[in-house]
């Protein structure tokens, strides 16, 4: 196993490459896959009436031009839930173009279904972006998908829809929450690529999805700033 | 013309100062000295303490005006007075309190008439105030805020002349007080402009003990008023006096001692008709009345748990039954500090000391509550530290040095809210609004920079996001002359959040059909079902937890298995640290002047000791044989100068072991409080990683702090200068913060009160557990993306000036900088550090029960002191 997990990299398994920039990387596909990325969550909290801070996409959008820069896709894979809420505003829409351009100019880009992504499709249609979408995609060995919806195959899935955090000891006597890959048999787990996204620590076990729910995951890759740490869940012995 | 009609229809003349010559004769002092004051239309502040005639000293003015009006036809129906109390009960006590009188002066249907206006009344009262609104208003600082918001209610309020605001120390000090500040500059504004009789309202401010009294005063009054003071606190006979369950060679932290004070307690509460017991937290409170019915079954009855996680109806019927005489005690956490009525309690009992002299006063004043009774406190000190400051704060409180208030400097939080409530009443100019906000005194010094950028904020971000987008959702709608809040359901959504109480996450205990009161969150999820905690002084089984509702069973007979609730500690205040530093010197010069080994001077010296302390020949030597051990270790700490002992620990029974060996601890003995010791060991833990790398681990207490190190972060004298420097104190103390738990926890008070992430919404309660972590996230972006936000600006102001006292440690670190400082290798811990290390031990502690293990060590130690002594 080649691990530059120093460099914020770390390859799982032969061609399939975490990335501390919250991303997947599947080298025979030449595909990145991220999840969870939660548009226009801000907007979403302000059209509520919580006066959140916009500050938040500038990030986001670094990590996204960074990432397409230093693998060069084919393809970008968005594993669902790409907004937080499909509303008609000024704001998300512009959050959602630069997005799809930031990627199309380079490479393309696939929208997976999540549970956010209700009324979508007309959001993109007022933003006049053809974008793929579909339930699900397989991709090489993988199927990639969001997770909020059971399903049962044959492939190791891809998915989101968990945010998994683990709260690691910050030295200090505290606890620092970080978000993290969560690694089982047949499933594998990514973090949110939203920086809004905050969850419960993984080993509470309190998982949304049926598929999460029937996995054993042995071991979480936790998101340091830009380093990956491993830690081991259950002992293989 | 006798006989004329017209004539007839004037009222009769009721006189009211008549009515009260006959009702109690003289008035007291306090009534005395205020009552021409108020007659000459001067805003007052009046401190005296409870039992004192405070309510008449205010009201009779007022109640006399408006027979006045109602007497030559001219009352009319609007609001003349408007009373505020940070307390429901108290304003509900108010409403009975008045209606006598007004009864007994006017007989049948008084014309002059009183409504009570909080978070209880009900929408059909409220349509009925509105439609008809009283005379005398009695209310909260918040629900007078919701009706200066609300536009309609404008008018009802441009005539009010007084404004009386009761406990006004509870609030000067707080945020709350900050809120109200500026309710009363608006209430002043609505006043209309009539050059000829426009007088400012008269302000009336009713305070317990308070100092200084003109700092409150101007907290009344705001910049442009003139504030009369009338001071008669010390009219009343306080007797104060210590009380110690501890005998020879006691173990400086809870333990044994534990249930002898309980039985001692027992025995007071048996020699007295009613005992208030004050415990300073509400887990105290409740494991308190839980031990004290254990050892007094036949009392147990009467034996009653008070505090502010109690359902209100619990609260209540407590409070009435202690006013009915039925109670031999009620313990509480703070929650009867404050003066609603409580009947005639005779003796008051503050276990572990108030930590401060006024609070000290005012709990003392709850007893005896009439003018011509004394009251009585006792402070029962439970550890021989405390038993010091309890010594230290009878003698300050007898010399009657009270601890200074603090006021908030200008929170911004608080700004946010209020601006947003102005706008729902009308379009403001900038101007006009800067200069009104400023004429509160706690926002005096507010800077144009941070009153725009409050306004920026709420407008949703600055001009360039603004015109960038159609819509950012802002609060206001800002130009660069005026503002408004937007109409709509922004304003119906900050009527369901005014308030600066932070909430919590409570979960509500329920046994069977009944609520017995609520927990905090954090709480419960450290439970786990089957386990036996505390509520209303009664042991309840958790049976589970479902949608913010923890349902128990009663537990009898069972004891306690879970952990504790949060203690939020107060701080010593600084007029006792001094006093203490004081004494802890003369104590020194006794024993280095005299013959420590000869049992006549020892006993000799204990006399000394009991007198300087007044306390009795007992404790004094208790005290005199700790400095005396700390003395043979160590060295016993004074004023001008600062010793850290260095103790080398083996940590023998610690498992596991620590790796690599002993850890060292350096115990610094700065006696400035908690709050400021926690600022200061927050600096040096940050300049020794620096300085060595890798993290140091501080535990701090009032008397000090204790770093603990690894070897390769030993410190040696020459350390010090750089350890202890003040300059760049601030910023380091800044960057200590970052990632602090402290800074996260003041953030999400200060986005609730500043309305970044509403409480309430749509009139429900948002699940906490949802709103901690956004709140947590909002942080993390912020911190990251714009760590100049006004609220991150306000979190890091509340850290800096209330929880952590980082004025008070650099002020320390200012006046020691020329002064003596040395590292002073001990080989056991000495008494004056032991509580500090056995706060830092016990969370290492696995093999045994730490209460245990840290007595038996502290005695192996004396034991060896002592022989150690008697070899030489």
């Amino acid at each position: 196993m080649r691990s530059t997990a120093e460099r914020g990299r770390l390859e799982l398994r032969p061609g399939l490459w975490l990335d501390a920039r919250r991303a997947v990387y599947l080298e025979t596909e030449a595909t990145i896959a991220v999840a969870d990325p939660h548009l226009g969550y801000a907007w979403a909290q302000r059209h509520a009436g919580n006066l959140l801070p916009l500050a938040d996409d500038r990030e986001l959008e670094m990590n996204l031009a960074e990432l397409l820069e230093d693998y060069a896709p084919r393809q970008v894979v968005v594993l669902g839930d790409f907004v937080h809420r499909a509303i008609a505003l000024d704001g998300i829409r512009d959050q959602i173009c630069r997005f799809i351009d930031t990627v199309e100019m380079r490479s393309r880009l696939v929208l997976l279904n999540g549970n956010h992504d209700r009324g979508l499709h007309e959001v993109l249609r007022q933003c006049a972006r053809n974008v793929a979408t579909a339930r699900e995609m397989v991709c090489g060995e993988y199927t990639l998908l969001h997770g909020h919806e059971d399903v049962t195959c044959d492939r190791t899935v891809l998915m989101g829809h968990e945010h998994p955090v683990i709260a690691l000891p910050d030295g200090t006597g505290g606890r620092v929450k970080c978000p993290c890959f969560l690694i089982g048999a047949r499933t594998i787990v990514l973090p949110a690529h939203s920086p809004w996204a905050a969850g419960s620590d993984i080993r509470k076990r309190d998982f949304l999805s049926a598929v999460a729910r029937r996995e054993t995951f042995v071991r979480a890759i936790a998101v340091l700033g830009r380093k990956l740490l491993p830690v081991t869940l259950i002992d293989p012995a | 013309m006798l006989h004329s009609p017209l004539l007839k229809a004037v009222p009769e003349k009721h006189d009211v100062f008549a009515w009260f010559r006959a009702r109690y004769g003289r008035p007291t002092p306090a009534q005395k000295a205020a009552w021409p004051i108020i007659r000459e239309r001067r805003s007052v502040l009046i401190a005296s303490p409870t039992g004192t005639g405070k309510t008449f000293a205010a009201f009779m003015g007022v109640l006399d005006h408006l027979e006045h009006l109602h007497r030559h036809g001219q009352l009319l129906e609007t609001i003349y007075c408007i009373y505020v109390s940070p307390l429901r009960a108290l304003a509900y006590d108010l409403e009975k309190n008045l209606a006598e009188p007004l009864r007994e002066i006017f007989g049948g249907k008084p014309p002059i008439r009183v409504g009570l206006r909080s978070g209880d009344t009900t929408s059909s009262e409220r349509v009925k105030q509105f439609n008809r609104p009283p005379h005398i208003l009695l209310t909260t600082p918040e629900s007078l805020c919701l009706l200066l918001s609300q536009k309609r209610w404008l008018p009802h309020l441009e005539n009010v002349r007084w404004v009386i605001v009761d406990e006004i120390h509870a609030m000067a000090e707080n945020k709350r007080g900050a809120h109200l500040s500026l309710s009363l500059g608006r209430l002043e504004r609505l006043r209309p402009e009539d050059p000829v009789n426009r007088r400012p309202i008269q302000r009336i401010g009713l305070s317990a003990t308070v100092a200084p009294l003109d700092e409150v005063g101007k907290f009344l009054t705001g910049t442009n008023g003139e504030c009369a003071l009338v001071d008669v606190s010390t009219g009343k006979k306080i007797e104060l006096k210590v009380h110690t369950p501890l005998r020879k060679r006691p173990y400086p932290e809870a333990g044994y001692t534990g249930q002898r004070l309980i039985r001692e307690l027992a025995e007071t509460v048996r020699r007295h008709r009613t005992t208030l017991v004050f415990t300073n937290t509400r887990s105290g409170a409740e494991a308190t009345t839980f031990w004290l019915r254990e050892v007094a079954p036949d009392l147990a009855d009467a034996i009653e748990c008070h505090h502010a996680s109690l359902e209100r109806d619990v609260r209540q019927e407590v409070e009435d039954r202690l006013k009915r005489g039925e109670l031999r005690a009620v313990i509480c956490s703070t929650s009867l500090e404050l003066g609603i009525d409580i009947g005639s309690v005779d003796v008051v009992v503050m276990l572990s000391t108030p930590k401060g002299v006024s609070r000290a006063l005012q709990r003392a004043g709850r007893s005896g509550h009439n003018i011509h009774s004394v009251s009585r406190g006792i402070l029962m000190a439970t550890n021989v530290n405390d038993l010091v400051e309890a010594c230290a704060t009878v003698l300050l409180g007898r010399r009657h040095e009270l601890d200074p208030v603090r006021l908030p400097t200008a929170p911004l939080d608080v700004l946010a809210q209020h601006i947003v409530s102005m706008g729902c009443a009308g379009t403001w100019r900038r101007d006009e609004a800067l200069a009104l906000v400023r004429s509160a005194y706690p926002f005096a010094q507010l800077t144009r920079k941070d009153f725009d950028d409050v306004l920026d904020y709420l407008a949703g971000g600055g001009q360039a996001l603004r015109t960038a987008y159609t819509e950012v959702f802002g609060k206001i709608e800002l130009n660069d002359e005026t503002f408004r809040t937007r109409p709509g359901r922004v304003q119906q959504d900050f009527l369901q959040n005014v308030g600066v109480i932070p909430s919590v996450g409570v979960v509500r205990v329920r046994m069977r059909h009944k609520h017995l009161g609520s927990v905090e969150e954090s709480f419960i999820n450290r439970l786990k079902p089957g386990d036996v905690f505390i509520m209303g002084g009664r042991a309840c089984r958790l049976e589970r937890v479902s949608n913010m509702e923890a349902i128990v069973l009663p537990a009898n007979g069972e004891l306690p298995t879970g952990p504790r609730w949060n203690a939020n500690k107060m701080p010593l205040s600084t007029n006792l640290a001094e006093e203490i530093v004081r004494f802890r010197g003369e104590v020194r010069a006794w024993i280095e002047a005299g013959h420590p080994a000869e049992e006549t001077w020892v006993t000799e010296t204990a006399k000394r000791v009991a007198t300087r302390l007044d306390c009795g020949v007992a404790n004094a030597r208790i005290v005199l044989e700790m400095f005396l051990g700390q003395a043979r270790v160590s060295e016993i700490p004074r004023g001008g100068e600062l010793l850290i002992e260095q103790f080398d620990d083996a940590g023998d029974f610690i498992v596991p072991k620590t790796p690599g060996g002993r850890q060292r601890h350096y115990f610094f003995h700065s006696v400035i409080g908690r709050s400021a010791n926690e600022a200061l060991a927050r600096v040096v833990t940050l300049r020794l990683s620096r300085l060595r790398g890798g993290n140091a681990v501080a535990t701090t207490n009032d008397y000090g702090f204790v770093l603990t190190v690894a070897p390769h972060q030993h410190i040696g004298a020459e350390d010090l200068a750089p350890l202890l420097s003040p300059d760049s104190f601030i910023a380091d103390f800044h960057a200590s913060l970052v990632n602090s738990e402290m800074l996260k926890h003041h953030f999400r008070n200060a986005a609730q009160i500043g309305l970044m992430v509403y409480r309430n919404y749509f009139g429900k309660q948002k699940p906490t557990r949802k709103l901690q972590w956004s709140a947590e996230v909002i942080y993390n972006v912020l911190r990251e993306h714009e760590p100049d936000h006004v609220l991150l600006r306000e979190a890091r102001r509340d850290c800096l000036q209330v929880f952590l006292d980082a004025e008070k440690a650099l002020h320390f670190l200012n006046t020691g900088l020329h002064q003596p400082k040395k590292i002073r290798p001990v080989d056991r811990v000495p008494p004056l550090s032991f509580a500090l290390y056995a706060t830092k031990i016990k969370e290492a502690l696995l093999v045994e029960d730490p209460a245990e293990t840290m007595e038996r060590l502290f005695n192996q130690w004396w034991n060896e002191i002592d022989s150690g002594t008697r070899a030489a």
